[in-house]
This record gives C-alpha cells, structure tokens and sequence, in this order.
C-alpha cells in the first residue's frame, strides 16, 4: 500500500507535458529554433500555429484538450521580433520574454552533440534567488525543462546540461554536453546549441492572461529600439543646422 | 534621452508573485532532485564586461563545470547512472550528416588560416 501511495506522489513530477505552438509567420530562424527546443524537450507535443492572437487565452483550452499542463508559444512579429511565452496552464503564471541573439542547432559552429531524449542536468546562476520575479523564473524554467524520471522517450544516462545564466538584465540559455568518453580524467563541456537571450518583458499572474505581476522596467520593446534608431538618424540635419 | 519620452507602466507586486510562487511550487518547493535535476551556482557570476564574447564564455563555462561535478556527485548519490555505455546507440540531436558537415567546416577553417599563414 505504501508502494502504491508513493507511486501516486511522484506522479505530479511526471505526468507533466509541453504544448508548443506558434503564431501565423513565425519565419524559418525561429521555426527552427522551436524544432530545436521540441527535440531537446522529450515531453512535448507539437500543435498548430494559431491565427488569432487576440485570444490567446484559448491555448489553455487546447493544453487540456492535448493533456498538456504547460505551454510555450513562440509569438513572432513583423517576421523580425520574437516573443516567447512560457506559461503553466491554466492556473498560472505566465512569462512573456523577448528572444534575441539566436543560434540554432543547423548553425556549425557548435560541435557538440548529445542523445536524442536524455535527460538533461539544469544548471542556474545564483542571481535567480536574488530577486522574487527571477525565482518565480526559474522554478518555471525548472519545471519546463526538466524531462520526468523514467519519461518514455528519455534515456537512462546524462550527457548535457542547459544552463540559464541572469546577465545584463538578461536570462542566457546554453546547452553543453557532457564527454569524458576520450577524456577519461575530468568532463569536458562542448557546446551543443542553441543559443538565445530571453529579456524578461511580463509576468501574468494566469495562464496567457490575468493580472500583470511584474513588468520590467528596463525593457524597450523592438518597436522602440527601432523608431529610437530611426529618431536619432531623422535629425542628423538639423543637428547639423545649429 | 528618448527613453525619457515615454512613461512606462511599472508593475512589481512582490506579494502577489510570492503567493503565485507558493501556489504553482510542486509540493511546496521540496521536490526530490531526482526529478529536476536542477543545481544552482554557489556564487553569482563575476563578469566585467558581458559583450566581451571570449570571457563571457569562459565564465558561463567554468559555472557550468562545477555543476555538472556537482550533479555527477548527486547522481552517485541517488544511484543513478551518468555514462553512456560505449556499445548504446541511439538517435542523436544532431544527424551525422550534420556533424560530418561541421568537421568539415572546421578542417577547411584550419586549411584556410595554415594557408594564409
């Protein structure tokens, strides 16, 4: 009996699963980018794009209808700004970053290369637990991330880790592999990819909705980095003029 | 100055994030490691200038080594098992097609920058 009740306890750590889906023109960098992630992410189901994103709500709908109890959605604009969505459905909360600085796995700088499935260590800065928002991040990505002991797809054995890193303002994702196969003293790091800088834009307190619990006060949003550039080019003359 | 012009909305409810955070917590934040097998670095990163490509990597590189000590120790602990046996095999991330490209582009990278010299 106590067997079974333990089984029963684990069970809230691994009958987790991951809804991708994205918006209509995601474009091919960040659709590749969201193939990357699918593949690094054992426990995901892929859905179709969505048309609307007024009503971004109904992905919750959908996560129950797929038994999905969480949800990234990769929301490209203009076909050039990325923001991607990370949420437990339907409860909350949701985070909504902004995606710059991509490299994806068909890139060939990175030489590393782990299994398909297996199980990746989680690596985080210690800047997480300074502040409230970044801890309510991190057991986000936390939970995101890891692929649940003994998952169907999974394998037995370690052999990369994804490390979140809280720099600039910014949250760095890398994913190294772990080889000591031809170095047999210590384990060596390659790295595997991809590469992505999130900058943390909102917190909603449910899922793909509710109230805002946090909004960062040093993100510019894309537009107005772009029309600030613009700006600054528009008055070369006048400045010129005095 | 033309950040200046516009008046953002600035929201921070630390109290409403904290009880967000102890509701969606898996059983209240102790969740065996096993299960995550999430470590957190024992000090902060310590980088000068972060658009320094070469020592930025080098830091995240080293944070990430200890680590992954940590969590080879942490595997030996809970019994389980970190290397691959060397006759399994299995689908890997990237195709071999892929990785044959990259050495590839490596070789012909190393070929350029001998000839040159």
């Amino acid at each position: 009996k106590n067997i079974e009740e333990n089984k029963k306890d684990q069970s809230i750590y691994t009958k987790k699963r991951v809804l991708f889906t994205s918006t209509r023109g995601i474009g091919s960098k960040y659709r590749h980018l969201m193939a990357d992630l699918i593949s690094l992410i054992p426990h995901s189901k892929k859905e179709d794009k969505i048309d609307d994103r007024k009503t971004l709500s109904l992905i919750n709908e959908t996560c129950e209808m797929k038994s999905c109890n969480y949800a990234i959605l990769f929301d490209v604009r203009k076909g050039t700004d990325c923001f991607l969505w990370m949420a437990k459905t339907p409860l909350g909360p949701t985070v909504k970053f902004h995606i710059t600085n991509v490299h994806t796995l068909d890139e060939l700088q990175m030489t590393g290369n782990c299994l398909k499935g297996s199980r990746p260590f989680l690596h985080f800065d210690k800047s997480f637990d300074s502040e409230v928002h970044l801890q309510l991040i991190k057991e986000l990505i936390t939970q995101i991330y890891s692929t649940p002991k003994g998952h169907v797809k999974s394998k037995p054995f370690f052999d990369h880790v994804f490390s979140f890193f809280y720099q600039d303002g910014r949250i760095w994702f890398r994913n190294y592999q772990i080889s000591d196969q031809e170095f047999k003293k210590d384990s060596l790091l390659t790295e595997i990819g991809p590469r992505m800088i999130m900058h943390i834009d909102k917190i909603f307190s449910d899922g793909f909705g509710g109230s805002v619990l946090y909004s960062n006060p040093n993100y510019v949003s894309p537009n107005n980095t772009r029309s600030d550039h613009k700006l600054s080019k528009a008055n070369k003359y006048i400045k010129r003029k005095y | 100055h033309l950040k200046s012009n516009r008046q953002k909305y600035v929201v921070n409810d630390i109290e409403g994030m904290k009880s967000k955070l102890r509701d969606f917590k898996l059983s209240s934040g102790k969740v065996p490691w096993v299960h995550t097998l999430a470590v957190t670095s024992q000090t902060p990163l310590d980088i000068e200038d972060i658009h320094d490509d070469f020592h930025r990597e080098i830091a995240f590189y080293k944070q990430t080594l200890q680590s992954v000590t940590e969590c080879e120790k942490l595997c030996a602990q809970n019994g389980l098992t970190v290397r691959r046996k060397p006759d399994f095999f299995a689908e890997m991330i990237k195709s071999d097609q892929q990785m044959h490209k990259i050495k590839t582009n490596i070789q012909s990278e190393k070929k350029r920058v001998e000839t040159s010299e």
